[in-house]
């Protein structure tokens, strides 16, 4: 695990520790968004067991996880929490996957215009302008709105897997 | 009755293999969408929020590069066993080598003749070739697959059309079968699934083989289709008198019966029948399975007199093993 340190002036002074994520805080949220893969390790035992590690080894069909998590750094609750991802190019959503206490999840097939509650809501339009109940590998964004207020020192972490094209 | 020899061309190449290589249709590229080799993948989370009335937005990225997988399939293009006439040589069988990985790689493939494990001969002088022209068949504009060092770069969901090429035993037998098995291996790295290596060249990313070890195989089979003809001939002798006497004024009607045996086909059969000695040809007596034929060389039919070789001389054509048999009759009288 590396240890990154983020331009002074978003961190306002703390630093942020992760394989490849990122945080940022800026008044009273801070956010990180950790990339991680699943790995299977033999311990002295001899006995397997699959650990989630942060993203190494990918290969077209590994499944990635991605994980948000929100803190109120701040003295005050903050309200209208609202997580936004949009499904990275060359990476599909895996179906069923978006996870998120406390939140109300929203799927979207056309970049975020518009969303439902789940991907068979929504219809998706192909080449030949035919129209189709759209699929795991038709979601571009989701969103989780936290439900009530943040208050200061709580958090939130918000997940969802996708796998590389 | 009697049997004589008579003259025979035939020209024995099968027109199977023709007919086959003829028929394959072989996409140059196979489609794939795997993401390339040291592809960045970026995502970015944002967050909303509202704190004293006030709406605040941020996001957090995360990042990686795409590893090489390193993956490799073959297959053989023909489907069923190539038919060969013994003792032809440079006979193609036709492979495709498909890099189902997601970056460049350069394979080292041999070749390895058995006989078939049901009974069978093995085909000798085997030697590879890239088939450029995609015709499936050796061709000049084809060229002898490279060692190693100077192997073909194969892209990512590319695939190469390749031919091994052998020579037939002259001894086989009809049907007998025989295999070769092209085996492909990775240049760049073969080994067990998920052993890495770094790549040469780019710092950003390492290679990953995958399931198939990054190498591969798959079996052709030649099978042996030779074709031979027995050939007799039967004459009735009829005098003026009706009787069946040879003598000076009496018909000879000639039946040459013409049966193929085998499963290749002859290309070209021509029977060239010399009339014997002290007769002459009765004009318009030729006749092919019970069909006039006319005696000219120029009326377009099958058959002819050649008036100057004294011979009858009737074009056959392609003969399969499996077809009927043919009967060529003429009558000629003794002088």
């Amino acid at each position: 695990m590396k240890l990154r340190s983020i331009p002074l002036v978003l961190l306002g002074g703390t630093l942020a520790m992760a394989g490849t994520a990122h945080a940022q805080s800026r008044g009273s949220i801070q956010l990180t968004n950790a990339a991680t893969q699943a790995k299977t390790i033999t311990g002295k035992d001899g006995v397997k067991k699959t650990v989630m590690v942060p993203v190494g080894r990918v290969t077209p069909g590994t499944e990635v996880t991605y994980t948000i998590t929100y803190r109120n750094i701040g003295a005050k609750p903050v309200g209208n929490v609202v997580v936004h991802d949009p499904v990275p190019a060359h990476m599909n959503y895996v179906a069923g996957s978006a996870e998120g206490a406390n939140t109300t999840i929203g799927y979207s097939v056309d970049g975020g215009k518009t969303w439902a509650a789940s991907l068979d809501k929504l219809t998706v339009t192909d080449a030949d302008g035919n129209t189709r109940v759209a699929t795991a590998a038709d979601c571009t964004n989701i969103r989780w709105v936290v439900n009530g207020q943040v208050a200061p020192g709580g958090k939130g972490s918000v997940s969802f897997r996708a796998k590389l094209q | 009755m009697l049997t004589r020899r008579n003259h025979f061309q035939a020209n024995l190449r099968p027109l199977a293999v023709w007919l086959a290589a003829a028929c394959l249709s072989v996409p140059a590229f196979a489609t794939g969408t795997t993401v390339p080799a040291g592809t960045s993948i970026n995502n970015t989370a944002a967050v909303t929020y509202t704190m004293d009335g006030k709406t605040h937005a941020l996001s957090a990225h995360a990042t990686f590069v795409v590893d090489q997988l390193l993956d490799v399939a073959v297959s053989w293009q023909n489907g069923t066993p190539v038919e060969v006439p013994a003792g032809s040589t440079q006979r193609g069988l036709l492979f495709k080598v498909t890099n189902t990985g997601n970056g460049s790689d350069s394979y080292a493939l041999t070749l390895h003749a058995s006989p078939d494990p049901q009974g069978g001969f093995t085909a000798d002088h085997c030697q590879l070739y890239l088939d450029n022209d995609h015709d499936g068949g050796l061709s000049h504009g084809d060229t002898p697959y490279p060692a190693p060092a100077d192997a073909p770069a194969l892209a990512a969901n590319a695939s190469m059309d390749v031919l091994a090429v052998c020579h037939i035993p002259a001894d086989v037998a009809d049907k007998s079968l025989s295999d070769i098995e092209l085996q492909v291996a990775s240049n760049m790295l073969t080994g067990q699934p998920g052993d890495t290596k770094p790549v040469p060249g780019h710092g950003g990313y390492i290679a990953v083989v995958g399931m198939s070890g990054n190498k591969a195989q798959a079996t052709g089979t030649y099978a042996a289709a030779n074709v031979t003809y027995a050939f007799t001939s039967s004459q009735l002798v009829t005098d003026k008198s009706g009787g069946h006497v040879a003598t000076s004024g009496s018909r000879i009607t000639y039946t040459l019966t013409v049966t193929p045996e085998g499963t290749a086909t002859g290309r070209n059969l021509v029977v060239n029948t010399p009339i014997p000695d002290h007769t002459t040809y009765v004009p318009g007596s030729l006749k092919l399975d019970g069909n006039l034929l006319g005696d000219s060389g120029t009326d377009g039919d099958a058959g002819d007199y050649d008036a100057t070789a004294h011979a009858v001389i009737v074009q056959l054509g392609d003969i399969s093993g499996t077809s009927a048999a043919r009967h060529i009759r003429f009558q000629v009288t003794i002088n």
